[in-house]
């Protein structure tokens, strides 16, 4: 049985709004302890599920036009308004819409333009401002993560190409392990001019080039410690990939020249339909 | 001294020398249902409802001393009244109440607060002192209405057999297993029952529970289909061990599903290999404990079997009741 959710094609949250600050308005909507959200937490696995199940089960109802409305109002509410409306919205939804209006609002789920094509192959028309509500199952989305370089893999003779992974955090907490999760290639063409669109790509090469550590087969590992942000097309659920995960299209957006900020591997799963939904065998 | 004590073999009270579902052997032990880890084997004398008395001569042995009162009886011992009230968590199941001298004193055991149509539905009971489980102790714990999720099953099941494909669900034999009995629907298909689970249903309808009709398949699965019925479009109701068993290899490519409270949290897309969760339980969600505290009227709340720190500090700060926590010597997750 497939479900049917929410459609989020084509809404943009108007402000990011960051998981610590959802939990202090539910907290503060629910009455509930921060304490005791922070045990529900711990035995959940994330903040987002644990927000989205202590709100029981759903009451009225939200359209896909409130939240038009809502965001195209954002700007001139103050922040108790932002507060009671965000609540509503979220008590009126299913447990997994919650979850995902959550990713929206914090900027983690992405369901701009760039959809279009995953509309298609699920059979839904991207939707902007319609008003019209439409129920649609959504296999895979797009995300936006900041991600650390793992590993390279060289490619081609004549020119300078890399098959780059990516890696998200594990764990909590800082000094945990990585999880290597995307794949993108940088490089150049036969001429050395830089071709996938990174405007330092010429310099991450550099950098790759006197950073290679161990060779595991093809592969050869770098330093850990370059962060990137990346945008990733046709995110979902495999079983065959150690993330649990898989993208479709992944783009680098910037090379941070940053260390720290590695998005968790619970962020990008957040962001997806829960397994079970599509699961047909086992 | 209080009415009742917590001691390293469990709840007891001193006064009438009665153990209230206690860990090892003692001479008089109050079973609140017949659950292994509420009823254990070796005590010289049971007590308990008269619907648990099978289901404990059937696990625990048919020579066992038992003794059985109906819920709302009361006996005395030694001057303490003693009276069982449903506890709705499966049949048979019951809240101890003990009183003496004016203090009241009531033991939840396993429960539930919202009636499943099978188990006589729990009651409130006014006490002093009330000692209470807290399995799903946390507000992430919030349980639908029942008809929704037997209408989730029930859809899941029918998919499957249109595509000839037979439903395993699992569930404890005593309980949950009946309470899935009782809701699903058999225009889709037979509904065929694991031995473990075919010898709780014989015992529960000779007490009068109805719950429909199951084929058992206690002879095996290979049996019933040599017998020229058809598995393909059926619902299996096994055990969770029977999965790591031969049992199970008759039944072919099958598509799985767990029935449990704890399918209502991901844990990012591991639910141990099943194919579908269906969130339900026997036990208390985090609303219903807390009614049950309230309705109980109680001062001191004391909170064992499960998330009891999580529940006794919510009751103390934000409740401003007397609570604490008297964890049990073993901790076993609880059979549902």
């Amino acid at each position: 049985m497939m479900r049917t959710h929410f459609n989020f094609i084509g809404l943009e949250a108007p402000q990011k709004v960051s998981m610590g600050k959802l939990k202090l308005w539910l907290s503060e909507s629910l009455g509930m302890p921060l304490w005791l959200i922070a045990e529900s937490q711990r035995f959940a696995g994330s903040l987002n599920e644990a927000l989205a199940l202590v709100l029981g089960a759903p009451e009225g109802e939200v359209s896909r036009l409130d939240i038009e409305q809502g965001f195209a109002q954002w700007g001139g509410w103050t922040d108790g308004e932002r507060r009671a409306w965000v609540f509503r919205v979220l008590v009126s939804m299913e447990v997994e819409d919650r979850r995902r209006f959550m990713a929206l609002l914090n900027g983690r789920l992405v369901t701009g333009s760039a959809l279009t094509g995953m509309a298609g192959r699920d059979g839904a028309a991207a939707s902007t401002g319609t008003g019209t509500e439409m129920a649609e199952n959504i296999a895979s989305v797009s995300v936006k993560v900041r991600a650390v370089l793992l590993y390279v893999r060289p490619m081609g003779r004549s020119v300078l190409q890399y098959e780059l992974t990516f890696g998200l955090r594990t764990g909590e907490e800082s000094g945990a392990s990585y999880v290597g999760c995307f794949k993108a290639v940088v490089g150049t063409d036969e001429a050395g001019v830089a071709i996938h669109g990174l405007s330092d790509e010429l310099s991450l090469l550099e950098w790759i080039g006197s950073n290679l550590g161990e060779r595991i087969g093809p592969i050869r590992g770098v330093k850990v410690s370059e962060v990137f942000e990346l945008h990733c097309d046709g995110v979902q659920w495999s079983k065959r990939h150690k993330a649990g995960f898989k993208a479709e299209r992944v783009s680098v957006v910037s090379w941070l020249r940053d260390t720290v900020g590695v998005s968790g591997l619970w962020e990008v799963r957040d962001c997806l339909p829960r397994p079970q939904d599509f699961v047909q065998s086992g | 001294m209080a009415l009742v004590t917590y001691t390293e073999l469990g709840f007891y009270c001193a006064q009438a020398d009665l153990y209230i579902d206690p860990l090892r052997r003692v001479a008089k032990a109050l079973v609140t249902h017949a659950h292994s880890d509420h009823a254990r084997p070796g005590m010289q004398h049971y007590l308990c409802h008269s619907d648990s008395v099978g289901i404990l001569k059937l696990r625990l042995g048919q020579r066992i001393s038992v003794q059985s009162m109906g819920y709302g009886e009361s006996i005395w011992m030694n001057g303490v009244e003693v009276t069982l009230f449903p506890a709705g968590h499966v049949p048979g199941s019951a809240q101890v109440r003990l009183s003496y001298r004016g203090e009241v004193w009531v033991i939840t055991g396993d429960y539930k607060t919202v009636g499943d149509g099978l188990s006589p539905a729990w009651v409130s009971v006014r006490c002093h002192h009330l000692v209470t489980e807290s399995t799903f102790a946390l507000p992430i714990f919030q349980w639908r209405d029942q008809r929704l999720v037997f209408d989730e099953i029930n859809a899941w099941w029918r998919g499957n057999a249109a595509a000839g494909r037979p439903s395993v669900l699992l569930g404890y034999s005593l309980g949950k297993a009946q309470r899935i009995l009782k809701y699903l629907d058999r225009s889709v298909g037979e509904v065929v029952c694991h031995g473990a689970i075919s010898a709780s249903n014989l015992v529960l309808e000779s007490a009068g529970f109805d719950f429909g009709p199951w084929v058992d398949a206690s002879e095996g699965l290979s049996g019933i289909r040599a017998a020229g019925r058809v598995l393909d479009g059926s619902l299996v109701v096994c055990p969770p061990n029977a999965l790591r068993s031969a049992w199970i290899t008759p039944l072919g490519n099958y598509a799985l599903a767990n029935c449990s409270g704890w399918m209502a949290v991901s844990k990012s897309g591991d639910w141990g290999g099943v194919d579908k969760g269906f969130v339900m339980s026997d036990h208390a969600d985090w609303p219903q404990l807390l009614e049950a505290v309230r309705a109980s009227g109680a001062e001191h709340v004391h909170v064992t079997h499960g998330f009891s720190e999580t529940l006794s500090r919510y009751l103390r700060e934000t409740m401003g009741l007397d609570a604490d926590v008297v964890e049990q010597a073993m901790w076993e997750r609880t059979e549902e």
